[in-house]
């Protein structure tokens, strides 16, 4: 009974790891792939290993422009996006989900600071795909305009997929 | 409590005083039961945990080298073996009586499924809460601890969650964190509520199989509510701190945190060993009491309280701190916990010393406060010593009728 309940919950845990994993393939699959301009940054994780810190140009906010009033720290955000230059970007945020127009697209992150500047207040949010793993040693990347393909599946969840300085792809890790 | 072996050695020479065994069996007996010391004493225990955190830190550092050449699903695939390499080998070697190395291939299986949950962030990407990875960790690795049953693997997944709430509390993108971050005050109010919670589930362990974990657990959870208390009462020197805004509104988060914890209060109450109807609830009510206090605390904060009210919470914490532990040498001696009278002689010792700074810190100057601080604290600590020695003494001769 007892050897039966463990070798269940090994397979709950094994079952975890795999179902995980393939439901981020079906969602990478089925994901729209837009482009992002990106600044970066480079430190390592203990477990994980060497990645890039990518810091997107849409990860600061306006607090004027997010829909529904002053969102507290990890208070989800939806964030419109449109075609700008070959890159998408911030078109419009809102605290509830929103229907994207025409050419438009739908990405949500979560609230990790407001801050206040000359520019007025703003909400810095981000979106799980900050971090770029890379092979080690190679956790720096070259100078030059850094863009970010993104995988964005339908509800608005987003994957980082690739990494091009100006314009040539730098690693591909999850195509 | 001590262990049967060292019991034996205590109660043989009362046997053979009574005439109940000669000196000859009462030899006999103790030769039958050699003392093997603690577990952490033995080699095998020292090498099992050696070797199973360097492989570990081995799988751990392949994993960081994060090769693109080996497909994403021979990655993980390669890791699920280890992982079930590693439980399967624990059951096969403790089924044949290597119980300590069989542990440690448990506790690798464990390390491994942590990097098995880092190794899918890698693969994908992924940077979101690290709190929520830690928290599926402990969350299913809980329950294999609890049906092999290993104590090893009980105690990681406990410390799994010990690590998991200081990350949630420290997050303030995080319901709780959220709190707590409007006003720092509010983070010791919320380890003390967790703290009562901790000791609660570690008394629900019963006496069984489960019994050195759940006394283990027990003492994380005394730790954790004299390590959140010890802060709360220098409130009417500093009032609150860490305040973010002006306005305060009710944390709902601490709320929710407390109301659990007085939940697990009544349920421990329920649990507790048979003995007069007024000792077992001593013991609840003056966990009710901590519970109360820090609703108190969280209440005056919220209202943002004059210094008087703040100076008032910092006697209740002195005198809280005295009757719990109180409450638990008292019982302690009732119920044979050891553990119970030394956290309680340790809570007294830090309650007296801390008031003892409080009290005279502002009177003398810093060389005189650290050489009288230093002869206060050898005697008190000499004076609870004797008293925790005859505690226990007392505790542990059996009662009659008991």
């Amino acid at each position: 009974m007892r050897r039966g309940l463990f070798i269940a919950a090994f397979a709950l845990q094994a079952l975890v790891l795999v179902a995980w994993s393939a439901g981020l393939e079906w969602e990478l699959a089925g994901a729209a792939r837009i482009r992002l301009e990106v600044v970066q940054r480079d430190p390592r994780d203990l477990l994980r290993g060497d990645y890039v810190w990518l810091q997107y140009v849409i990860a600061d906010i306006p607090l004027e422009t997010i829909a529904g009033g002053r969102p507290d720290y990890g208070d989800r955000v939806w964030v419109t996006l449109r075609l700008q230059d070959n890159v998408y970007a911030l078109a419009a945020a809102s605290r509830t989900p929103v229907m994207p127009g025409p050419g438009q697209r739908v990405i949500v992150g979560r609230v990790q600071s407001l801050s206040s500047s000359g520019r007025g207040t703003e909400v810095h949010v981000v979106y799980g795909i900050e971090r770029l793993y890379v092979p080690e040693g190679r956790g720096v990347l070259p100078r030059g305009k850094v863009e970010a393909e993104i995988a964005l599946a339908e509800g608005g969840r987003s994957f980082l997929t690739r990494v091009f300085v100006d314009g040539r792809p730098y690693s591909s890790v999850a195509r | 409590m001590p262990s049967f072996t060292r019991r034996l050695r205590q109660e043989t020479p009362g046997w053979i005083r009574d005439g109940v065994v000669t000196a000859q069996q009462a030899d006999a007996i103790l030769a039958r039961y050699p003392e093997s010391g603690h577990w952490f004493q033995r080699p095998i225990a020292i090498f099992s945990i050696l070797g199973g955190a360097l492989v570990i830190l081995a799988v751990a550092l392949v994993i960081a080298h994060n090769w693109q050449e080996i497909p994403r699903w021979a990655k993980l695939a390669g890791l699920l073996t280890l992982l079930l390499g590693a439980y399967t080998g624990g059951l096969v070697i403790r089924a044949r009586g290597h119980g300590l190395v069989g542990e440690g291939l448990f506790v690798l299986g464990g390390g491994l499924f942590l990097l098995g949950i880092a190794l899918i962030g890698q693969l994908y990407n992924l940077a979101g809460r690290e709190s929520d990875a830690v928290l599926l960790w402990w969350a299913l690795l809980m329950p294999a601890a609890y049906a092999l049953p290993s104590i090893a693997l009980v105690v990681l997944a406990w410390c799994g969650a010990s690590v998991w709430f200081c990350m949630f509390v420290l997050d303030r993108t995080t319901w709780l964190g959220r709190d707590v971050y409007s006003n720092a005050t509010l983070g010791a109010v919320a380890f003390a509520a967790a703290g009562v919670l901790v000791w609660v589930l570690g008394s629900l362990h019963g006496d069984g199989e489960f019994r050195r974990a759940g006394r283990l657990i027990e003492q994380l959870g005394l730790l954790t509510i004299l390590v959140a208390l010890v802060p709360l009462g220098f409130l009417k020197q500093f009032g609150s701190w860490g305040v973010s805004g002006p306005t305060m509104r009710w944390p709902a988060a601490v709320l929710v945190l407390l109301g659990l914890a007085a939940v697990a209060v009544g349920v421990a109450w329920l649990r507790l060993p048979p003995d007069r109807p007024i000792i077992r609830a001593a013991l609840a009510a003056s966990l009710l009491l901590v519970i109360v206090y820090l609703l108190a605390v969280t209440a005056e904060l919220v209202q943002q309280a004059p210094e008087g009210v703040f100076r008032m919470l910092g006697w209740t914490n002195w005198a809280i701190l005295l009757v719990v532990a109180l409450a638990l040498i008292l019982c302690g001696a009732r119920w044979d916990r050891s553990a119970w009278i030394n956290w309680g002689v340790i809570w007294i010792g830090v309650d007296a010393v801390v008031r003892y700074v409080e009290l005279v810190g502002t009177m003398l100057q810093a060389s005189a406060l650290f050489a009288a601080t230093g002869v206060f604290v050898l005697a008190l600590g000499g004076a609870l010593e004797l008293l925790r020695r005859r505690v226990t003494a007392r505790a542990a001769v059996p009662r009659a009728g008991v």
